[in-house]
């Protein structure tokens, strides 16, 4: 099976919708997939994090109709998503450990789907034995 | 293709864009009987690619795909 690495480190709505959206698709065409969250993409991972902010966009049209979507329950939520192929496939989704040390969090703290908190050489490990790295 | 197959679940994700008519119809597979009709409805342009490409490497059978008013709709047997 081949693996596909993604690294993301932007807590933005956008970027976190589009990882799982990449994720989905890789993963329902039956690849293995990682996903390492580093910086602020960890703390979007906190199960207490604060209120998600609406996807900005620098065409403000952009960003209405996609926040439109969203409200109107069109979209399926990155979480959601995240959650829904851990079951359909072979999902890994790992936090990076420098920010959980900084924010002070333990696993527990994070999202039940987040299997592991990792440093940056199980990364750097992880992209050199994968088929494709995406950094998003 | 005939128009009048039996499904045994009708998914209605019009009102959902990518993934979300795969993701559904995908879920429900997984959770379903063999040998079951599951049939999607969807608006999403992409999944006149997306769900009968799944469909053939997930190797279940693509009983049909028809074009309806504004939408579209799969009807897939789960195979194993």
């Amino acid at each position: 099976m081949a693996k596909l690495v993604l690294v993301c480190d932007s807590g933005a709505t956008d970027k976190l919708q589009t990882v799982a959206l990449v994720a989905s698709g890789a993963v329902t065409s039956d690849y293995e997939v990682l996903i390492f969250f580093m910086h602020d993409a960890v703390y979007a991972l906190k199960k207490d994090a604060p209120a998600e902010p609406d996807v900005t966009s620098v065409f403000p049209e952009v960003s209405n109709k996609i926040n439109q979507a969203r409200q109107e329950g069109k979209l399926v939520h990155w979480k959601e998503l995240l959650e829904d192929l851990k079951d359909l496939g072979e999902l890994q989704i790992i936090a990076c450990v420098q920010i959980t040390e900084i924010l002070g969090l333990e696993k527990d703290d994070l999202l039940p789907f987040v299997d592991d908190i990792a440093g940056v050489n199980t990364l750097a490990e992880e992209a050199m034995n994968a088929d494709q790295v995406i950094s998003i | 293709m005939s128009q009048e197959i039996k499904a045994d679940k009708v998914i209605d994700a019009r009102g959902s864009f990518c993934p979300g008519p795969l993701m559904e119809l995908i879920k429900n597979i997984k959770r379903g009987e063999v040998g079951k009709i599951y049939e999607v409805w969807s608006k999403d342009a992409g999944s006149i690619r997306d769900i009968p490409k799944w469909v053939a490497k997930a190797k279940h059978e693509m009983v049909g795909i028809f074009e309806e008013d504004g939408y579209t709709r799969f009807a897939v047997k789960k195979m194993r």
